[in-house]
């Protein structure tokens, strides 16, 4: 560790030092607080000089004894103000007099040991204890690891909080992040709150001109956007905004990471050039080191758009990232920059009607989509660890009346009331300090797993690890689980309850008062273990009716991969149709595959064209009353290789071929919205799109089943159109393949493609399988670890219940054992012990269930056609905790049906 | 008043040796205190503002102004002194005398090494 990274610590436990003291006594902290935080300033500053495993430790301990002492500092005062402490003037004390004997670090290592001593004569219940505490703190720690690396920590750049995203959203709010027009950038970036303002977009390059073309991923900016970042390029200079015309030059700035692996680091590397898909661009500058905003972008080089043909309807950017100017609120921003797409819309209604520009912190579009969910499962496994600490506290209140008697000798011995209290706290803070130390080790373990697991789910998980703000948390959290857990027994302890433990008699009001707290623990770890199986349920719901979802498409046995003809070469409709053609028809030779077919668009990518539809025979629509459609261009085979279900008319046909009648396919949502109710066969419409090779107007000749694009997604209307008729040069090829024929087809189809273009390379090859996975991977993400914990809540409190009859059934013997000699039945007496458990249960199941749902609204943006209210969910949930219940009370009940009467009533 | 019924708890008596011999702030106590016992004695920040309370409550210690010699440790923050008041010094000597009387008992029982000889 750097010497900085302790200094950081050191702060940081300054400051934890700083608020615990706000828990000692008030006289003490007005009179002392301050110096003794300051000399626990130079106690880090020092310690801090050390190696760091012995620097830790020793903050560590001074942590742990400030918390102590202030516990000390309550039980048994040492401070009594008086003139001694407020001055050097005058004492009132009596001179001489002994000082009174208070509490300190020597008494706590006397304390510990005693709590040792006492815990090992019952390894049992500490084995429990601490193994339940390490699961507890060991899983909120690994879950706040995650929190902290993924949400907390701030993003890379200087000033990150000001860095803002700006989207082209509907007035309805249905698109949250649609793309952005040039002219609209430059609109927004006039605005006074922004300082800086580029549109970004994602895109891929072939790295050509080599041995072996390699595909990299590229950014198109409308301008430099490091100094938006406030970062500077390490050679060179950033792209300007004149090299964002068709005329300019071809320039780019590569990554820091590409330079030094791609192009050896060579110092000169600016004003060299490279080729990228065939075309040569000049290397006008090297970004900052580890710098790849958007997505993963290896370079970046200006769009060189077309401003004049592609206006304000042409949406190329992704979206736009900017830098709030200093000292600007967000909301001001968003009035001011909605004033800006209210004034857009009216004088540009063409293009702009319905479109609101957004404004949205880069880390909320970086993080904002697992925010709810990763909270709500930290939420999931605090109520773990709140149920491990209700059983905890249920044993030890069971340990305190059974120690009643060892309890009450040591108090008339002379042992202070205080003393007994903080034996009780003692033995919690050692169970705890021992949980929490195997929790941590776990921990480490639980974070490699959880990052695993979250791969596809949640980003930013290479910020994830157990570091030092994670182990004070761990520390913190250890602390105040044994407060929480030893608490009602000590309190217990000093209600002075100790003169009943000699008397056997004296216990009737204490035991009701004990009783009624171990019947409120227990219902509450029933009611927080069915909460957290009706979310587990809820998500499992969810899960299935994602996979059952109707999707439009089989897609079993299909593998796809994205092929992107360089341009310069493939620059019109024949050349690109003969292209695919001929690849199509090489890829049906290879043994195993049975169907092949290419699309633009397919589903589960994010690519997609859209406009605005217009009806032969129809008048011009209104902008408010216009409707949108996707175009997806398509080769004749796809319906096949996807298994589209065809409802009416014919597919798209090989003889559908530029010069012929432009002929396209709807999808039953494009019919539902734009012919409803009308044959739509015959129909001819146009959609107003400006991408590939325009739109002609085509004549529909067939229906297909809608398909959707997201498994989470209502279909929209959409229109199928050949490829050889619209384009473009970058298609996704779909290969059905026959079961178990997979790895030897990918690797031929790939020596396919090189044979045919060496620059013409495979890229994203996955199965839709896999693609299907990935869609699916945050909702099985979240249901795992919710389940996880919801079956571990069921675990304990199957534990504590179980261990709570046991306890009251062997309390009871001699009673059973008179029942049973006096002839009652074994059913009365097994009703006996049930009904010990009948309260604590089904109070804990109701409250459950009211919890569950109110907690399932808060779950709502986790499911999927899934009401929060679930009947089927809450039935079986309930039922499943009423059987485990009532397993957990079985055991103890069939051991009370055994009692033998003769030996109970002679053990008293 | 006889002490001898009631002795001082280690770091009670470590921490007013420490002040014998001059007025000391907080931390410096701390390290002096362990560095004097030998390490037998070595109490955390918390722990020995607790004594500190405890003695300026009864009267052995009170805040004092900086020793004019005092070294400046930690340049730039102001330090409260603490300093051993007459009340302190009596104990802290009642203290010594009773120690040095369970010395001569242990040497008279052949606990400890005569005086002089190794």
């Amino acid at each position: 560790m750097r010497e900085s990274r302790l200094g950081a610590v050191a702060r940081l436990v300054h400051r934890l030092a700083g608020a615990i003291l706000m828990a000692y006594p008030p006289g003490f902290r007005r009179a002392l607080g301050a110096d003794l935080l300051d000399a626990f300033g130079d106690r880090l500053e020092d310690a801090s000089r050390r190696r760091p495993p012995v620097a830790l430790l020793l903050m560590a301990r001074a942590l742990l004894d400030l918390a102590w002492s202030a516990v000390l500092e309550w039980i048994g005062p040492s401070y009594r103000g008086g003139p001694g402490v407020s001055g050097a003037s005058g004492r009132s004390a009596t001179p001489g007099a002994p000082p009174p004997r208070g509490l300190s670090m020597d008494h706590l290592a006397q304390d510990v040991r005693f709590a040792v001593r006492s815990l090992m004569r019952r390894p049992g219940f500490a084995l429990v204890a601490v193994v339940t505490l390490a699961l507890g703190i060991g899983a909120t720690t690994a879950v706040f690891s995650v929190i902290r690396g993924v949400l907390l920590e701030p993003l890379p750049y200087p000033d990150a909080s000001r860095l803002v995203m700006v989207w082209a959203s509907d007035a309805d709010g249905a698109l949250t992040r649609g793309s952005m027009s040039q002219p609209d950038i430059e609109s927004a970036r006039g605005m006074k709150s922004l300082q800086g303002l580029e549109g970004v977009s994602q895109s891929r390059f072939i790295l050509t001109g080599v041995d072996h073309p390699e595909e990299v991923t590229a950014a198109r900016v409308s301008g430099g956007i490091f100094s938006i970042f406030g970062l500077a390029p390490t050679l060179g200079r950033d792209l300007r905004e004149a090299e964002n015309g068709t005329g300019a030059a071809r320039v780019v700035v590569v990554g820091y990471h590409f330079w030094k692996s791609r192009l050896g680091g060579r110092p000169d590397v600016v004003g060299t050039t490279i080729e990228l898909s065939e075309r040569r661009y000049e290397i006008v500058g090297v970004g900052p080191e580890g710098f790849d905003f958007p997505n993963h972008a290896e370079m970046w080089t200006p769009y060189r758009l077309d401003v004049e043909g592609c206006g304000r309807g042409c949406h190329v950017y992704r979206g736009a990232v900017g830098r709030l100017a200093p000292g600007v609120d967000l909301r001001q921003a968003q009035e001011a920059l909605t004033a800006l797409s209210t004034a857009l819309s009216q004088d540009f209604r063409d293009s702009n009607y319905g479109v609101a520009l957004r404004f949205e912190r880069l880390i909320d579009y970086e993080v904002g989509d697992v925010r709810g969910g990763l909270w709500i499962v930290l939420g999931a496994v605090s109520l773990v660890l709140l149920i491990v600490c209700a059983n905890l506290a249920n044993l030890l209140l069971v340990r305190s009346s059974t120690r009643g008697g060892e309890v009450a000798v040591r108090a008339a011995l002379g042992a202070s009331r205080g003393r007994l209290v903080r034996q009780v706290l003692t033995e919690s803070l050692v169970l705890a300090g021992v949980g929490g130390g195997v929790g941590i080790g776990l921990a480490y373990g639980l974070v490699s797993a959880l990052k695993q697991v979250a791969r596809g789910a949640v980003p930013r998980l290479d910020q994830v690890a157990v570091n030092a703000p994670v182990l004070i948390f761990a520390l913190g959290l250890s602390l105040l689980v044994a407060l929480v857990f030893g608490l009602s027994p000590a309190l217990r302890l000093a209600r002075g309850s100790v003169s009943g433990g000699l008397s056997a008699a004296g216990r009737s009001g204490d035991a009701r008062r004990e009783g009624r707290a171990r019947s409120i623990l227990l219902a509450g770890e029933v009611a927080l273990s069915l909460a957290l199986l009706v979310g587990a349920g809820l998500l499992m719901r969810s899960l299935g009716r994602l996979y059952g979802v109707d999707r439009g498409y089989d897609g079993r046995e299909v593998t796809r991969f994205q092929v992107s003809l360089p341009s310069s070469r493939y620059d019109s409709l024949p050349a690109i149709t003969s292209f695919f053609g001929r690849l199509e028809g090489e890829l049906r030779s290879i043994p195993g595959v049975e169907a092949v077919g290419s699309s633009f668009g397919p589903p589960l990518t994010r690519s997609a064209i859209t406009g605005g539809v217009r009806v032969d025979g129809r008048p011009e629509p209104k902008p408010e009353e216009e409707t949108e459609a996707a175009v997806r261009s398509v080769t004749p085979g796809y319906f096949d290789a996807m298994g589209l279900i065809l409802l009416r008319g014919r597919p798209l046909a090989a003889s559908d071929r530029l010069g012929t009648e432009p002929v396209a396919v709807a999808n039953e949502a494009f019919v539902r919205e734009n012919f409803p109710g009308q044959d739509v066969l015959g129909k001819r419409v146009r959609v107003t799109v400006s991408f590939g090779y325009g739109s002609p107007t085509w004549t529909m000749v067939g229906v297909v089943h809608d398909v959707r694009r997201t498994l989470d997604r209502a279909p929209t209307p959409a229109l199928y159109v050949p490829v050889a008729q619209f384009g473009p040069g970058s298609l996704t090829v779909a290969m059905k393949i026959r079961a178990g024929a997979g790895a030897g087809v990918v690797a031929a189809a790939r020596q396919t493609l090189r044979a045919m273009d060496p620059n013409v390379i495979p890229t994203n090859v996955e199965t839709v399988t896999q693609a299907l996975r990935a869609a699916t991977a945050p909702t099985r993400f979240y249901l795992m670890l919710v389940g996880i914990f919801a079956a571990l809540a069921v675990v304990l409190a199957a534990i504590g219940l179980y261990g709570v009859v046991a306890y009251l059934v062997s309390r009871r013997t001699r009673e059973i054992g008179v029942r049973i000699a006096l002839g009652a039945r074994r059913g009365e007496i097994s009703g006996l012990v049930f009904r010990q458990a009948a309260l604590p249960t089904v109070g804990g199941v109701v409250v459950g269930l009211g919890v569950a749902l109110a907690g399932g609204r808060i779950m709502k943006s986790l499911l999927f056609e899934v009401q929060p209210g679930d009947p089927l969910v809450f039935g079986s949930v309930t039922a499943l905790i009423l059987g485990v219940c009532v397993l957990a009370v079985l055991l103890p009940a069939r051991r009370a049906m055994r009692v033998d009467p003769v030996c109970a009533l002679r053990s008293e | 008043m006889s002490y001898e019924a009631t002795p001082l708890s280690p770091t009670d008596l470590h921490v007013l040796l420490v002040l014998s011999q001059g007025a000391l702030y907080g931390y410096a106590i701390m390290k002096a205190v362990a560095e004097e016992s030998g390490g037998a004695v070595d109490p955390e920040i918390g722990s020995l503002y607790r004594v500190l309370a405890r003695l300026m409550g009864a009267g052995f210690v009170e805040e004092s102004s900086a020793p004019e010699d005092a070294e400046d440790v930690h340049p730039g923050r102001r330090r409260k002194y603490y300093a051993l008041t007459r009340e302190g010094r009596t104990a802290l000597k009642a203290e010594a005398a009773r120690l040095s009387r369970v010395l001569e008992l242990a040497r008279a029982r052949r606990l400890l090494p005569e005086e002089g000889r190794p």
